[in-house]
Protein backbone atom coordinates (compact mmCIF):
# COMPACT_ATOMS: atom_id res chain seq x y z
CA UNK A 1 0.00 0.00 0.00
CA UNK A 2 0.93 3.49 -0.57
CA UNK A 3 4.46 2.17 -2.54
CA UNK A 4 6.15 0.78 0.09
CA UNK A 5 7.07 -3.63 0.57
CA UNK A 6 6.45 -4.09 4.22
CA UNK A 7 5.43 -7.53 4.91
CA UNK A 8 1.98 -8.12 6.00
CA UNK A 9 1.58 -10.40 8.98
CA UNK A 10 -0.91 -13.61 8.62
CA UNK A 11 -4.49 -12.70 9.41
CA UNK A 12 -4.61 -13.69 12.81
CA UNK A 13 -1.62 -11.97 13.55
CA UNK A 14 -2.47 -8.42 13.38
CA UNK A 15 -2.18 -6.07 16.30
CA UNK A 16 -3.25 -2.67 16.81
CA UNK A 17 -0.87 -0.01 18.02
CA UNK A 18 0.39 -0.68 21.18
CA UNK A 19 -0.38 2.01 23.92
CA UNK A 20 2.02 4.93 24.10
CA UNK A 21 2.37 7.04 27.21
CA UNK A 22 3.42 9.81 25.36
CA UNK A 23 -0.43 10.29 24.42
CA UNK A 24 -2.75 8.63 26.62
CA UNK A 25 -5.83 10.44 26.11
CA UNK A 26 -8.34 10.31 23.63
CA UNK A 27 -6.86 12.91 21.21
CA UNK A 28 -4.90 10.93 19.10
CA UNK A 29 -3.75 13.23 16.25
CA UNK A 30 -0.84 13.86 17.72
CA UNK A 31 0.38 10.39 18.20
CA UNK A 32 -0.63 9.73 14.68
CA UNK A 33 1.58 12.89 13.12
CA UNK A 34 4.24 11.68 15.44
CA UNK A 35 4.76 8.25 14.06
CA UNK A 36 4.32 9.85 10.32
CA UNK A 37 7.69 11.78 11.31
CA UNK A 38 9.64 8.96 12.63
CA UNK A 39 8.98 6.98 10.21
CA UNK A 40 10.28 9.17 7.61
CA UNK A 41 13.15 10.17 9.89
CA UNK A 42 13.78 7.24 10.42
CA UNK A 43 13.70 5.84 6.66
CA UNK A 44 16.30 8.74 5.93
CA UNK A 45 18.83 8.02 8.64
CA UNK A 46 18.91 4.47 8.02
CA UNK A 47 19.47 5.52 3.54
CA UNK A 48 22.05 7.97 4.72
CA UNK A 49 24.01 4.94 6.81
CA UNK A 50 23.14 2.88 4.26
CA UNK A 51 21.30 0.23 6.71
CA UNK A 52 18.24 -1.46 6.39
CA UNK A 53 15.17 0.53 6.71
CA UNK A 54 12.93 -2.60 8.14
CA UNK A 55 13.23 -1.20 11.46
CA UNK A 56 10.98 1.58 10.21
CA UNK A 57 8.52 -0.72 9.15
CA UNK A 58 6.84 -0.61 12.87
CA UNK A 59 6.31 3.60 12.81
CA UNK A 60 4.68 2.77 8.47
CA UNK A 61 2.48 0.26 10.58
CA UNK A 62 1.67 2.44 13.55
CA UNK A 63 0.85 5.65 11.43
CA UNK A 64 -1.28 3.38 8.82
CA UNK A 65 -3.38 2.40 11.84
CA UNK A 66 -3.89 5.21 13.25
CA UNK A 67 -4.10 8.35 10.74
CA UNK A 68 -6.94 8.86 8.21
CA UNK A 69 -5.91 7.91 5.28
CA UNK A 70 -7.15 11.50 3.42
CA UNK A 71 -3.82 13.32 5.82
CA UNK A 72 -1.55 10.58 5.14
CA UNK A 73 -1.47 11.46 1.14
CA UNK A 74 -2.01 15.66 1.87
CA UNK A 75 1.33 14.59 3.74
CA UNK A 76 3.29 12.33 0.77
CA UNK A 77 1.51 15.12 -1.47
CA UNK A 78 3.53 17.95 0.45
CA UNK A 79 6.73 15.39 1.08
CA UNK A 80 6.87 15.18 -2.93
CA UNK A 81 6.04 19.03 -3.49
CA UNK A 82 8.68 20.32 -1.25
CA UNK A 83 6.00 21.85 1.10
CA UNK A 84 5.96 19.94 4.03
CA UNK A 85 5.64 21.67 7.03
CA UNK A 86 6.95 18.92 9.11
CA UNK A 87 10.87 18.66 10.13
CA UNK A 88 12.22 15.08 8.52
CA UNK B 1 20.88 41.94 19.64
CA UNK B 2 24.82 43.19 19.84
CA UNK B 3 24.04 45.44 22.36
CA UNK B 4 22.55 44.28 25.98
CA UNK B 5 20.63 47.36 26.31
CA UNK B 6 17.64 46.08 28.87
CA UNK B 7 20.66 45.42 31.57
CA UNK B 8 22.08 48.80 30.28
CA UNK B 9 18.96 50.79 30.99
CA UNK B 10 18.30 49.08 34.24
CA UNK B 11 21.52 50.02 35.30
CA UNK B 12 21.42 53.83 34.22
CA UNK B 13 17.85 54.02 36.15
CA UNK B 14 19.00 52.48 39.67
CA UNK B 15 22.34 54.81 39.31
CA UNK B 16 19.64 57.98 38.57
CA UNK B 17 17.42 56.91 41.63
CA UNK B 18 20.36 58.20 44.05
CA UNK B 19 17.89 61.82 44.37
CA UNK B 20 15.75 61.67 46.75
CA UNK B 21 14.10 64.97 46.26
CA UNK B 22 10.40 63.49 46.13
CA UNK B 23 7.97 63.75 43.97
CA UNK B 24 8.43 67.65 42.89
CA UNK B 25 8.18 68.60 39.14
CA UNK B 26 11.58 69.49 38.91
CA UNK B 27 12.89 66.24 40.10
CA UNK B 28 10.72 64.74 36.95
CA UNK B 29 12.02 67.55 34.68
CA UNK B 30 15.11 66.70 35.76
CA UNK B 31 14.68 62.98 34.97
CA UNK B 32 13.02 63.35 31.78
CA UNK B 33 15.68 65.68 30.24
CA UNK B 34 18.61 63.90 31.82
CA UNK B 35 17.50 60.40 31.88
CA UNK B 36 14.61 59.15 29.77
CA UNK B 37 15.07 61.31 26.43
CA UNK B 38 18.68 60.55 26.10
CA UNK B 39 17.83 56.39 26.81
CA UNK B 40 15.47 57.15 23.78
CA UNK B 41 18.72 58.58 21.84
CA UNK B 42 20.73 55.33 22.76
CA UNK B 43 18.13 53.26 21.37
CA UNK B 44 17.05 54.73 18.39
CA UNK B 45 21.21 55.21 17.43
CA UNK B 46 21.14 51.38 17.91
CA UNK B 47 18.02 50.68 15.95
CA UNK B 48 19.59 52.50 12.75
CA UNK B 49 22.91 50.84 13.24
CA UNK B 50 21.13 47.52 13.06
CA UNK B 51 18.68 48.32 10.09
CA UNK B 52 19.53 47.64 6.51
CA UNK B 53 18.26 45.40 4.11
CA UNK B 54 19.00 41.56 5.40
CA UNK B 55 18.73 38.80 2.81
CA UNK B 56 15.33 37.40 2.66
CA UNK B 57 14.14 33.97 2.86
CA UNK B 58 13.64 31.94 -0.17
CA UNK B 59 9.77 31.22 -1.07
CA UNK B 60 8.20 28.05 -0.25
CA UNK B 61 4.52 27.72 -1.13
CA UNK B 62 3.82 25.87 2.76
CA UNK B 63 0.04 25.70 2.57
CA UNK B 64 -0.28 26.80 6.55
CA UNK B 65 1.14 30.44 5.70
CA UNK B 66 -0.58 32.92 3.32
CA UNK B 67 -4.05 31.48 3.42
CA UNK B 68 -6.69 32.84 1.87
CA UNK B 69 -10.10 31.45 2.64
CA UNK B 70 -12.09 34.43 1.04
CA UNK B 71 -10.42 37.10 -0.53
CA UNK B 72 -9.68 40.03 1.52
CA UNK B 73 -13.16 42.99 1.18
CA UNK B 74 -10.21 45.49 0.08
CA UNK B 75 -7.93 45.96 -2.89
CA UNK B 76 -7.50 42.88 -5.27
CA UNK B 77 -8.24 40.79 -2.12
CA UNK B 78 -4.94 39.32 -2.25
CA UNK B 79 -2.66 41.48 -0.68
CA UNK B 80 -2.68 41.91 3.07
CA UNK B 81 -3.89 45.42 4.43
CA UNK B 82 0.16 46.35 5.40
CA UNK B 83 1.33 44.28 2.45
CA UNK B 84 5.56 44.85 1.87
CA UNK B 85 6.77 43.96 -1.49
CA UNK B 86 10.29 43.14 -0.72
CA UNK B 87 9.71 41.17 1.79
CA UNK B 88 5.78 39.74 1.96
CA UNK B 89 5.15 37.29 -0.26
CA UNK B 90 2.00 36.48 -2.00
CA UNK B 91 0.35 32.93 -2.10
CA UNK B 92 2.35 32.56 -5.71
CA UNK B 93 5.34 34.22 -4.67
CA UNK B 94 7.35 37.09 -3.84
CA UNK B 95 6.26 39.76 -6.36
CA UNK B 96 9.64 42.11 -6.92
CA UNK B 97 12.59 39.92 -7.63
Amino acid sequence: MLGTDIQKPPKGKWHTPPFDPRFPNQNQTRNCYQNFLDYHRCLKRMNRRGKSTQPCEYYFRVYHSLCPISWVQRWNQQIKEGTFAGKI
Amino acid sequence: MALPLRSLSRGLATAAKGDHGGAGAKTWRLLSFMLALPSVAICTINSWLHSGHRARPEFIPYHHLRIRTKPYSWGDGNHTLFHNPRVNALPTGYETP
